[in-house]
Order: C-alpha cells, then sequence, then structure tokens
C-alpha cells in the first residue's frame, strides 16, 4: 500500500480527475474531502461491504436449501412430516 | 388488499398497511423502495422481506436477538429521521441471510434493516465501526454465547 504523509489543507490526486484533500483530523476521526467527477462511485467501505452481501443474499435459496438453514437453526429439531 | 406475483410464494396478498416503505432502498438496490414482510410457520423464526415492485427479489432475514443476544443496534440521527421514531425501542431488527450453495450461510450484522412498523418506514443501517460482520456465520450453537 502506498502511504503518503499530508496536513490538514493539502491534498492529492488520485489519476487526473479525482483530488482527496485532508479537511480536518480529529482524535480518532478523519475529514477527508473528495473532488472527482460524477461518473465516478465514492463508497465508504461498510456501504460497499453491505451492498456485496445484499448482491448475494438476492439469490434466493432454494426451499430446499432454505429449510435446511431453518432447521439448523432451531433448537428443537423438528418431528418428521 | 393488494396482490403481486413474487417467484418464491406465487401470488401473495397483502393489505396496503402491511407495506414497508424504504425512502432509500437497500445498498446494491437503491430503486426498491416497498418492501412486506412475510412470515411463514415452517420457516420460523426467518422472516423474508419481499420487494412489491420485483417480483424475483425476496430476502430471507432473521432477528438479529436471536442470532446475537445484546446486539448493539447503532441507529444514526439520520436513520431515526427516516424511521420516523425517537427511540430504538419497539423497532424490528432483522438480519439478512446470505446462503449460497456449497457455503455455509451467513447474516448481514454489519448492515441490519430496521423497520418501524407502526410508520411503516425502514432503513438499511450502516455501522461505522468494525464490532459486527457483513457476513457472520449462522448456526443454533452459535446464539448460545461468546463473544464475536
Amino acid at each position: 500500500m502506498l502511504v503518503i504523509r499530508r496536513r490538514v489543507g493539502e491534498s492529492f490526486w488520485i489519476g487526473e480527475q479525482v483530488e482527496i484533500e485532508i479537511l480536518q483530523i480529529g482524535a480518532s476521526q478523519v475529514k477527508v474531502g473528495i473532488r472527482a467527477p460524477k461518473d465516478i462511485t465514492v463508497l465508504r467501505t461498510e456501504v460497499k461491504l453491505i451492498q456485496e452481501a445484499n448482491l448475494e443474499s438476492a439469490r434466493q435459496p432454494s426451499a430446499e436449501a432454505l429449510q435446511k438453514i431453518v432447521d439448523s437453526f432451531s433448537d428443537n429439531p423438528k418431528p418428521d412430516r | 388488499m393488494r396482490e403481486i406475483e413474487t417467484s418464491r410464494f406465487g401470488p401473495l396478498r397483502y393489505e396496503d398497511t402491511e407495506s414497508i416503505e424504504f425512502p432509500k432502498g437497500l445498498p446494491g438496490f437503491e430503486s426498491e423502495r416497498e418492501f412486506v414482510l412475510v412470515e411463514r410457520p415452517e420457516s420460523r423464526p426467518f422472516l423474508f422481506m419481499q420487494s412489491t415492485t420485483s417480483p424475483a427479489l425476496c430476502f430471507v432475514t432473521a432477528p438479529v436477538a436471536l442470532l446475537v443476544p445484546n446486539y448493539a443496534l447503532g441507529l444514526s440521527a439520520d436513520d431515526m429521521l427516516t424511521l420516523k421514531t425517537d427511540e430504538s425501542a419497539g423497532l424490528d431488527v432483522l438480519a439478512i441471510v446470505c446462503a449460497i450453495e456449497n457455503q455455509p450461510p451467513t447474516v448481514n450484522l454489519l448492515g441490519p434493516v430496521v423497520i418501524n412498523r407502526r410508520a411503516r418506514r425502514g432503513v438499511q443501517t450502516i455501522r461505522d465501526d468494525d464490532r459486527y460482520s457483513a457476513r457472520h456465520p449462522i448456526s443454533a450453537k452459535d446464539s448460545g454465547g461468546g463473544s464475536c
């Protein structure tokens, strides 16, 4: 990973179109400003992780696969049907 | 009463008052703004979150309280506004289940779906800490104890 040191008010570029500026530094958080074209998606990592999980979760399990999960989850196994 | 066609349930009927509005959609599904919660006795305690506009979109969810006792829900002021509430009591907190064939099922505890049934509003909250995983393994033994 490339590591660079910046002070508040300083910035750097990624490619020709994306500028990242350090706006504020707190005790446990850094406020970062991003100047980028509209077609560049900027996502917080958490949002990206959730987005990926959502997209995968949207592929529905089959009824059998789901039943397996339900059965494994319930503490008391169901009697045979 | 409305009736929609769904992939999982076939024709699904629900009362107008049962639909839940997600003003922001969900990450990855920003245009999905309305869901209904479907409960089936054979799938308890799991709940289905069926889109009212996309027949094929139906998330399987589980109440977070059953997966992780004492789950610390972190609602932002913005989330509270979306949910039209000023307290976190009385809200449904659900984790979306990810079940891909030949892989152990997981639940998303990083981004739980929070629903205020009274106001019929929902939001997928996004935690800003790394206390919980988006792919938390799900199993019966897990609910018994131990930290994650």
